[in-house]
């Protein structure tokens, strides 16, 4: 075997595809299952809110066990072929340019080893593999990145909530603007354009969503070269005397342990799994995990401020209606002078949840009055979220348990993540921003609003960061690690700074760039 | 559409009372005066009875075996706690004792699932918890109460009849939402 991908989610999907096309021969372990679109994304039913999360939840509950710091952490992921996308909104924006360069602009955190000039390709690349959506015209993103070729297919409609709030952002001197979805409006790829369902959170049913699963899995597998083995969890790395990966040990889905070698290894199963399998990986070389000589291996844990508010108004939404997502604002992405703190954070409106059932379980009660309140809301709530950036801290971070293991008798991650510093000053200002924005377009009622609850955000990032300098970082800006030569990190643990952007895209961008590195490698026998 | 989707889940046949399959006289009676309690008729809205709630239930537990025990049990407990409070059984109470006697289970259920952040609030819970769960033995009935009032709650908002009250199009598949930003409930 020449290489085996440890995860098969945004990163892990295509670094398979990409090898696999180049001709080499790949395995990929994934811990969860394969997911049937037609048979488990129920959303065809009238009563589909009532439990179409449960098809995402593993049969045995300790496979997902982990323990957290005082300040809790609400750890949301899905395990199976597809990873995350699968449920995820997809949501694509890239990383601004200043988002590689935090410390030369603002003095704060590090700097990337790479420039978003160096992405700019592989951005492109995965974007037309997923046939993402979005505005090159009057309704563009004002504060986008460079682009060296337009979206792949043109952008969704705005929904009334988009469009009701957009009017108020507008009179704030805002630039609101449909963002870029990883959902085709046109045929993209053999798949069908988005038929504007709204459900893209349980899982799409006509793969419109170009989730991992549809895309970048099927081209892998299509090269005859892929074998994708789905309930297997690894559990360690090996290494042999040359200082360089042997093998991967791991169980299958009947609890049977098996081992598998290959000529390099790549880790791709999101900032808190591939981190703890790296510290499960101690050998006499590395009595501290896996390519950890640095001693940051799970430091640095960073994921995205996350505040919201639920409004009602009085003006009927069809909130049910369209993408999740319909509405961006940067406008406060940057760092800006006046403010006491540095970077900045984005707004989008989202209507979620909008369902009947789903409206009368939140209303709650009964009677008269819950009829009279479903009767309120229903068609008439939107949610404004703020999503900031979160500096990177050296105390948030992801370590082994030492008392609870899974079901596999695995230590479980135990994961220290709170805002500070930088983090505290900015939450006030985004929840204000939020505020503002539903007060001038005219919000009937705030329903209820939330500060930030760690892991809430689902974007966790960090926790292998790259670098040039070895003993501050644990890859190069290839995401290869330092420590060892045939060992890559290909998910969000590489990120130095995790931006105000959603981060699949870049995973996806930078898996690429990865495995466009590990085929020259390959050319001239250094792996 | 909804009503051919509708039909394929609960059958042609579904919206009729199977009684024996599943329930009693007693209980379904019981289980029909509980639903337009949860979600009553009004002269300009739906409730239960229009939606055939009882009915969509009870072709549910004609299906499951473990449930329709859990509600015959819960049912006989409604009854149990009417002859306790009221000496006689629930259908024969006069609607203001029906309606007081789920709002105790209301306040009931409030006080031994509250969310408790203080030590003291915890204690005070635990207290509950003793007195109504131990000591007069409700927490059966309570729990019964809450998982019917979800269940009345998902059978009707699935119906079509409160999707036309509400202006909902429907589930999201297979149609979509393309070019329905007008459709005729709008």
């Amino acid at each position: 075997m020449d290489v085996v991908v440890v995860g098969c989610g945004a990163g892990g999907s295509v670094v398979a595809k990409e090898l696999g096309e180049a001709g080499m021969s790949v395995i990929v372990l994934d811990a969860g299952r394969r997911f049937n679109p037609e048979r488990d994304y129920r959303s065809d039913r009238p009563d589909f809110p009532v439990g179409a999360w449960k098809v995402f939840e593993p049969e045995d509950p300790r496979r997902d066990l982990y323990t957290a710091g005082p300040q809790g952490f609400r750890y949301v992921r899905v395990k199976g072929i597809g990873g995350t996308t699968v449920v995820s909104w997809g949501v694509s924006p890239r990383l601004h340019e200043s988002d590689f360069r935090v410390r030369s602009e603002d003095g704060v955190a590090d700097d990337w080893p790479l420039s978003y000039a160096e992405l700019e390709p592989y951005y492109t690349r995965v974007e037309y593999e997923l046939g993402v959506s979005g505005s090159d015209g009057d309704g563009r993103n004002p504060f986008d990145s460079p682009r060296s070729k337009p979206f792949p297919t043109p952008p969704h409609p705005m929904t009334r909530a988009g469009e009701v709030i957009a009017q108020g952002a507008r009179k704030l001197g805002l630039h609101p603007f449909v963002p870029a979805l990883a959902i085709p409006t046109t045929n993209w790829g053999g798949r069908p354009a988005c038929i504007e369902a709204g459900v893209c959170g349980y899982g799409c049913r006509i793969s419109a969503k170009s989730s991992a699963d549809v895309t970048y899995v099927r081209k892998a597998e299509a090269t005859g070269k892929v074998t994708i083995l789905e309930s297997c969890t690894a559990r360690e790395i090996t290494i042999n005397s040359s200082n360089r990966v042997r093998s991967v040990v791991f169980f299958d889905g009947e609890g049977r342990e098996h081992e598998v070698r290959a000529r390099a290894v790549v880790l791709a199963a999101n900032a808190i799994e591939t981190p703890r399998l790296l510290l499960l990986s101690t050998s006499r070389l590395y009595p501290n995990g896996l390519a950890n000589s640095s001693g940051l291996v799970g430091k640095y844990l960073t994921e995205h401020l996350d505040v919201g508010a639920r409004a009602r108004f009085a003006l009927p939404l069809k909130n049910w209606q369209g993408v999740p997502v319909s509405a961006m604002i940067q406008d406060y992405y940057e760092t800006r002078k006046d403010n006491p703190f540095a970077r900045g954070w984005l707004l989008e409106v989202a209507t979620a949840n909008t369902w009947p059932i789903a409206v009368a379980k939140r209303v709650g009660g009964w009677g008269v009055a819950h009829k009279t309140r479903v009767r309120e809301l229903f068609g008439h709530v939107l949610e404004v979220y703020a999503q900031g950036e979160q500096l990177p801290d050296i105390r948030n971070q992801v370590s082994l348990d030492q008392t609870v293991t899974d079901h596999l008798g695995l230590p479980v991650p135990h994961i220290v993540s709170k805002p500070r510093g930088n983090d505290l000053a900015m939450l006030p200002a985004m929840m204000r921003s939020i505020r503002e924005l539903l007060q001038v377009s005219r919000a009937d009622e705030i329903l209820d609003s939330w500060s930030h609850q760690p892991g809430a955000s689902i974007h966790y990032m960090g926790t292998c960061r790259m670098g040039t300098d070895p003993r501050k970082s644990v890859t190069d800006r290839w995401g290869r690690t330092h420590d060892v030569a045939n060992l890559f990190i290909a998910d969000s643990s590489t990120f130095v700074t995790g931006g105000a952007a959603h981060p699949s895209l870049t995973i996806m961008a930078l898996a690429a760039r990865t495995a466009a590195y590990m085929v020259e490698l390959f050319k001239r026998g250094d792996l | 559409m909804e009503k051919e989707i509708e039909s394929k889940i609960f059958g042609r046949d579904g919206l009729q009372h199977k009684e024996d399959r599943a329930l009693s006289s007693t209980e379904y009676a019981s289980l029909v005066t509980l639903a337009a309690i949860v979600l009553p008729s009004e002269a300009n809205s739906p409730g239960a009875m229009e939606a055939a709630v009882a009915q969509k239930i009870t072709a549910l537990l004609a299906q499951d075996p473990s449930m329709r025990n859990l509600y015959a049990a819960g049912l006989s407990s409604f009854s149990r706690l009417a002859e306790s409070r009221y000496g006689t059984g629930f259908l024969s109470l006069a609607p203001s004792q029906q309606l007081e006697l789920v709002t105790f289970l209301d306040t009931v259920g409030k006080a031994i699932y509250a969310e408790a952040s203080t030590f003291t609030a915890r204690v005070r819970r635990k207290l509950h918890y003793w007195y109504y769960g131990n000591w007069l033995g409700l927490t059966p009935t309570v729990d019964f109460w809450r998982q019917l009032q979800s269940d009345i709650v998902t059978q009707f908002y699935a119906s079509s009849v409160a999707w036309d009250w509400l202006g909902y199009d429907g589930p999201p598949f297979p149609l979509g939402y393309v070019n329905r930003f007008n459709s005729p409930r709008s």
